[in-house]
């Protein structure tokens, strides 16, 4: 599938801190810059720059994210719940969360370079959907162990989520459970996500 | 094994967001026309418009509270209007359905304008008949647990609830 692969900055200029697209943050100057002359936004801009977070921190296309909310309607509980679970269980973001990749788009390069396994195979769909008990390593050769090295030595020391347990000695990390909603690694309002696609017409 | 049919309840957030929690004590089966109305199903506005279908287990001496609200109104992002009332029925034998009741708000049908809402049928049981009961002055900014103390109802005996969202418009040409 084809991703974004246009200016960052640009998009967190707009849309503000998108930690998996870019470890960027955007400038107190750029801000400023950015705020058009109206100050009230409509509701539908509202709801698509919502959208659009999510869709750029994750690194979907339109169509994907579509895929992911009719999933997530079909599905027991709050769909925008649902949504983010299913969102923050992608492979890709799975490893950009245990810091083994700096960015998404990295995450995504590294598993579509068969770089590591899943259960001890090697998976290369980054929107591959892990469930708990999986076990993320590194591919046992040279040049992917150097590629998460150098990823986890140079990633921020955050606090890991509590889905998430990393053993970087042995670069491995294990998912231990579905991710609680507080744990979600972008502050977004995932209602408004919903009420976007929600028929409008 | 009444505990466990509480549980859509929290995940739906409905305890929480309109009642407390509470055990389920009384049976009560929802229909709209030929759909039977569980925890969390879809239902379309076009087929809500009419009142549902409500048979209650129980007792035919205790009576029943029935209440419908709308938590998410206008929209779930920012239930500026929260709580929306669409029904209110009270005096309604064990046993029977609210037909049998006092209809203190005469029943709307869902009209969500944007996103997914729900819609929440709550019962409560009565210590005892109800003498006047007022209507209420405006559709929203209702509040379940507040009319439920005002009327000294306690928690509710069951609870039941289905989303409802905007239909498409056929594209005209």
């Amino acid at each position: 599938m084809s991703r974004y692969r246009g200016p960052r900055f640009k998009k967190i200029r707009r849309l503000g801190d998108l930690p998996g697209l870019t470890s960027k943050r955007p400038t107190v100057g750029s801000e400023l810059r950015n705020q058009s002359s109206s100050s009230k936004k409509s509701q539908y801009r509202i709801r698509l720059e919502e959208k659009q977070k999510l869709r750029f921190h994750y690194g979907l296309t339109e169509r994907q994210l579509l895929k992911y909310v009719r999933i997530a309607g079909k599905a027991k509980g709050s769909t925008g719940q649902v949504l983010l679970q299913l969102l923050e269980m992608r492979l890709d973001n799975i490893l950009f969360r245990l810091g083994m990749a700096l960015t998404i788009p990295q995450a995504r390069q590294l598993v579509n370079h068969r770089h590591v396994f899943v259960n001890g195979r090697i998976v290369d769909i980054p929107s591959y959907r892990c469930k708990p008990q999986d076990i993320i390593t590194a591919k046992d050769d040279q040049k992917s162990i150097t590629l998460i090295q150098n990823s986890l030595e140079s990633s921020p020391r955050e606090e890991l989520p509590n889905h998430l347990t990393l053993h970087p000695s042995e670069y491995k990390g294990l998912v231990n459970q579905i991710i609680d909603s507080k744990w979600v690694g972008l502050k977004i309002n995932e209602l408004l996500v919903v009420e976007y696609y929600s028929r409008q017409t | 094994m009444m505990a466990a049919s509480v549980d859509p309840l929290v995940v739906g957030r409905v305890i929480g967001d309109v009642v407390d929690m509470f055990i389920p004590s009384v049976g009560m089966s929802v229909y709209f026309g030929p759909k039977h109305v569980t925890n969390g199903c879809d239902i379309k506005p076009s087929i809500a418009i009419n009142p549902p279908r409500v048979t209650l287990t129980g007792n035919i001496d205790n009576l029943y509270t029935l209440v419908m609200t709308d938590p998410d109104a206008p929209s779930p992002s920012e239930p500026s209007m929260r709580e929306l009332i669409h029904w209110i029925v009270v005096d309604i034998p064990g046993g029977t359905n609210p037909k049998r009741g006092k209809e203190i708000l005469p029943y709307i049908g869902p009209k969500p304008p944007v996103g997914i809402h729900r819609f929440i049928l709550v019962l409560f049981k009565q210590k005892g008949p109800m003498g006047l009961v007022e209507q209420p002055t405006s559709r929203v900014s209702f509040n379940t647990r507040y009319f439920a103390s005002q009327l000294d109802l306690g928690l509710p005996v069951a609870t039941v609830y289905f989303n409802s969202q905007k239909e498409p418009q056929a594209k005209r040409r």
